[in-house]
């Protein structure tokens, strides 16, 4: 892998260079860290994997068959919402890695080495991608073996991926701008918290919008995460029109990455 | 005199390694004694044994009259300790800190509160009472533990590496306030890896190495052991040490000291044997070294060391037994 | 003077119990958060899974029934965050100094307890109180009321020193988390809390009912609705006793058996 090669060079090769910061070489080397880094906290590979897969399987558990008595299949259902809350626990991560970067003065060492200023934010976003995919990978096998399936073809299961990561891209980007802001690791738990679970909550993740009260309704099914609840959802099925949930979540997506991108780099601008 | 300190034949292993092995001590009331030697040479493990924080395998000691493993309460009772970290609750503030370790030295609330007030007076402290001890600077926080150590005074106090990472001025600071300490009749048994250290503070000094203990006596017994004098050669790159060391073997056991080489000496004649030895060495082509100076000293405790354990004091042991306080790790995902 | 200096059970904890008190208060955020969590669940899952899980009854039904269920939530969840400050007090000096001064280990120990109770008792009043408006009813009168409030008390003991026995045994703070939060997440909903029994899948339906938090549920759903009392009652009172002596023994051995190694 390029973030393996990228590693094993010796530190100096960049500087030796004449000191030209690439962006692509740095970003890799740091997801390299941040991998590293993930790998050896057995806690950080409990929330990649296990935590998700042991929501998904509980609500399947708990939940079954109250949501078959309503006509729903609730594997089918469910395991977006698992793949989004998964997104969410990467997030979570690199919020706090990038607030213990911050705090912990690995950023300001970097501005003072020959790394280009957007590698910070862009490795540790390379990283929580990869382990995304290792989630959705997990994810999928165990869902496949609880009776999940893509009933819309090849084509629509290879888009499942792609969104999720532009998902992923999006979210992780915000919580990484939100880490490097807060730089205290206890408020950023506190504030990462405060948006995970009104808006996996309140959103059609787990429980149609159909069941709650009809003057939350309107929140519950407009909000971005159920958006692209919608168009995972559209992804799996065979009948489902696609272009509508696919171009609403995009535009989310598209908003929030923007978001993310500005506030990264203003936050990253000011921590000197 | 009465023994505040008395410890025989203590052995305490870890897996295979032996960190004391068979360590006696002895620090009589109202004295301070220093514990000297390399990372890895067993201090924490006999401060950790005296404390009662780990028990022995073998041997016995006693602490102000009490035996450590049959009697922890009453020893527990009657000492304090200071460990290498500051062993405060970062969340609470100095004042709080030392209120409640008086509590549970079992002070009366009154009595906890004003001992703290008092505390903080003798230290130094009071523009820190009320900032919580995680925000405190090193030097402060090494000051306020050491007043947390006494909110009860004890009979013995432990001090284990009480300055090692303190700048120079709070390293001296904390140094009158032990000397203060000792002037009240406190016993302190210290560790220290610094040899001034010893050497500014002790009465008596215990060396040890690999757990034993290789010499004992005041600052100046120890420094007359090795004889008078020492020959000195100062090099100007402390690399070239090596090659002087061996162009003088000759003469005595030429050992690397941090500035240069040192070498045992009879009295002047062995100076002059130095530096012709020196000459014979550099035409002959084996040495190219840039001497500053070479010249007759008094010992310090440095060359005691080296005498005695055969490597420098500031030498990286391996692994010491690690104290018990460490700085939490981090926070993660 | 050292005659006086004697180890104090009671004396020792209650002054541990004011440190742990007081850096509660320090920290309100997070004591807020504590608070709000339970409530949010409560509110959360009332909206998204009432109509589903009672077509019929609905919104006030799912809080009546479900209730007990979310205290405990609050509880069982708030326990991980006291066990991972009780690995961060052992790893740092802290202990190191308690270590050396007359204070019993028990004492050391569960300081932080005696305010976690103090916390799950402010929590059990905020849920009951904002699912009052919402559904819930007491019908039993002011002792099953009582009993209603003290039972989970109880077993938050019995959760705390369970959670102090991982906290002395990991090695980091991030084990406990790791160790501690599935196992609640696995105990709270794997239970009859939320669903009841006969619509939990076959396989699930024994170990529901064996669950402990089970057992406790419907224990104080008894407390506030009526019906058999004693059994359940008694059945939720060995659980929460065991655990306690239980985890406490073999916190209170473990922790005496660091001390005979290097920390790390």
């Amino acid at each position: 892998m390029t973030a393996a090669l990228a590693d094993a060079a010796p530190r100096g090769v960049a500087a030796s260079r004449g000191a030209r910061p690439a962006v692509a070489a740095d970003a890799a080397m740091l997801a390299g860290r941040h991998l590293r880094l993930m790998s050896r906290r057995p806690a950080s590979v409990v929330s990649a994997i296990v935590l998700p897969l042991i929501f998904v399987l509980l609500f399947f558990t708990v939940f079954g068959r109250v949501m078959d008595r309503a006509g729903i299949d609730y594997i089918d259902y469910l395991l977006p919402a698992a793949v989004i809350q998964a997104v969410f626990f990467c997030g979570i991560s690199a919020a706090i890695l990038a607030a213990e970067d911050a705090s912990g003065g690995m950023l300001n060492r970097l501005r003072t080495m020959a790394v280009s200023r957007s590698a910070p934010a862009l490795g540790l976003l390379g990283a929580e991608l990869a382990r995304s995919l290792l989630s959705l990978g997990v994810l999928l096998a165990i869902g496949t073996a609880f009776g999940f399936r893509f009933h819309g073809g090849p084509w629509r299961a290879l888009g499942f991926p792609v969104v999720m990561l532009a998902f992923a891209a999006a979210l992780v980007s915000c919580h990484i701008a939100l880490g490097f802001a807060l730089r205290r690791v206890e408020a950023v738990t506190v504030a990462t918290n405060l948006v995970y679970f009104p808006f996996l909550l309140l959103s059609n993740a787990f429980a149609p919008a159909a069941a709650f009260p009809s003057w939350l309704r309107p929140v519950v099914e407009q909000q971005p995460v159920s958006r692209v609840a919608d168009a995972l959802r559209a992804l799996t099925t065979s009948d489902a029109a696609l272009a509508r949930p696919l171009l609403i979540a995009g535009a989310w997506l598209a908003g929030l990455l923007v978001l993310g991108a500005l506030g990264a780099s203003r936050a990253l601008g000011r921590s000197a | 005199m009465t023994a505040a300190v008395e410890a025989e034949g203590l052995v305490k292993a870890f897996g295979d390694r032996r960190a004391l092995d068979g360590l006696s001590l002895r620090a009589e009331a109202g004295t301070i004694v220093g514990l000297l030697g390399p990372n890895g040479a067993g201090k924490t493990t006999t401060i950790n044994v005296l404390t009662t924080v780990t028990r022995p395998d073998a041997g016995r000691a006693t602490v102000a009259g009490h035996d450590v493993v049959r009697e922890p309460a009453l020893v527990r009772a009657a000492i304090g300790v200071t460990g290498q970290f500051a062993a405060l609750d970062g969340g609470l503030t100095a004042r709080e800190n030392l209120v409640l370790f008086g509590r549970l030295m079992k002070l009366g609330r009154a009595a906890a509160s004003r001992r703290a007030d008092e505390l903080l007076e003798r230290f130094g402290l009071t523009e820190a009472a009320d900032q919580r001890t995680a925000m405190l600077s090193g030097g402060t926080r090494r000051r306020l533990d050491l007043a947390a150590s006494i909110t009860r005074e004890p009979a013995v106090l432990f001090l284990d590496e009480p300055t090692t990472g303190l700048d120079p001025r709070s390293r001296l600071a904390l140094w009158d306030a032990v000397r203060e300490l000792r002037a009240s009749g406190i016993t302190i048994l210290l560790t220290t890896q610094y040899l001034e250290e010893a050497d500014a503070l002790a009465d008596r000094i215990t060396i040890i190495d690999r757990g034993r203990v290789v010499a004992e006596g005041t600052a100046e017994d120890l420094k007359r052991r090795i004889g008078g004098t020492v020959c000195h050669v100062r090099l100007a790159d402390p690399a070239e040490a090596p090659a002087v060391a061996r162009a003088l073997a000759p003469l005595g056991v030429a050992s690397v000291v941090p500035d240069g080489v040192s070498l045992p000496a009879a009295g002047p004649q062995t100076l002059v044997a130095a530096v012709r030895a020196l000459d014979d060495a550099r035409a002959a082509g084996r040495l190219a070294a840039t001497i500053e100076d070479i010249g007759l000293r008094r010992p310090t405790l440095d060359d005691v060391f080296l005498a005695l354990t055969g490597h420098p004091a500031a030498a990286d042991g391996d692994d010491e037994a690690a104290p018990l306080g460490r700085p939490a790790a981090g926070v993660g995902a | 003077m050292s005659a006086a200096v004697r180890p104090s059970l009671v004396g020792d904890t209650l002054v541990m119990s004011g440190r742990a008190l007081r850096l509660t208060m320090r920290d309100p955020v997070t004591f807020v958060l504590s608070l709000i969590f339970p409530l949010l669940l409560m509110l959360l899952m009332t909206a998204s899974f009432a109509k589903i899980v009672y077509p019929t009854g609905g919104y006030s039904e799912f809080v009546d029934v479900g209730l007990p269920a979310f205290i405990l939530v609050g509880i069982a969840f708030a326990a991980p965050v006291t066990a991972a400050a009780t690995a961060s007090d052992l790893r740092g000096g802290f202990d190191a100094r308690i270590r050396t001064m007359p204070v019993p280990t028990l004492a050391a120990l569960a300081g932080r307890l005696v305010a976690d109770t103090a916390r799950s008792a402010a929590t059990v009043a905020v849920v009951v109180l904002v699912g009052l408006p919402l559904g819930f009813r007491f019908t039993v009168g002011p002792w099953g009321a009582v009993g209603f409030v003290l039972l989970p008390l109880l077993f938050g003991l019995g959760l705390g020193f369970l959670a102090l026995l991982v906290a002395v045994r990991a090695p980091d703070a991030e084990t406990v988390n790791a160790t501690l939060n599935p196992l609640m997440l696995l105990g709270t909903f794997l239970s009859t809390g939320l669903v009841p029994k006969s619509d939990l899948p076959g396989w699930v339906q024994p170990v529901a009912e064996a669950n402990p938090f089970s057992v406790v549920i419907e224990a104080m759903r008894a407390l506030a609705h009526g019906g058999p009392t004693t059994r359940p009652l008694l059945e939720a009172l060995a659980w929460s006793v065991a655990l306690a002596v239980g985890c406490g023994a073999l916190a209170v051995r473990a922790y005496r058996r660091r001390s005979a190694r290097p920390a790390g």
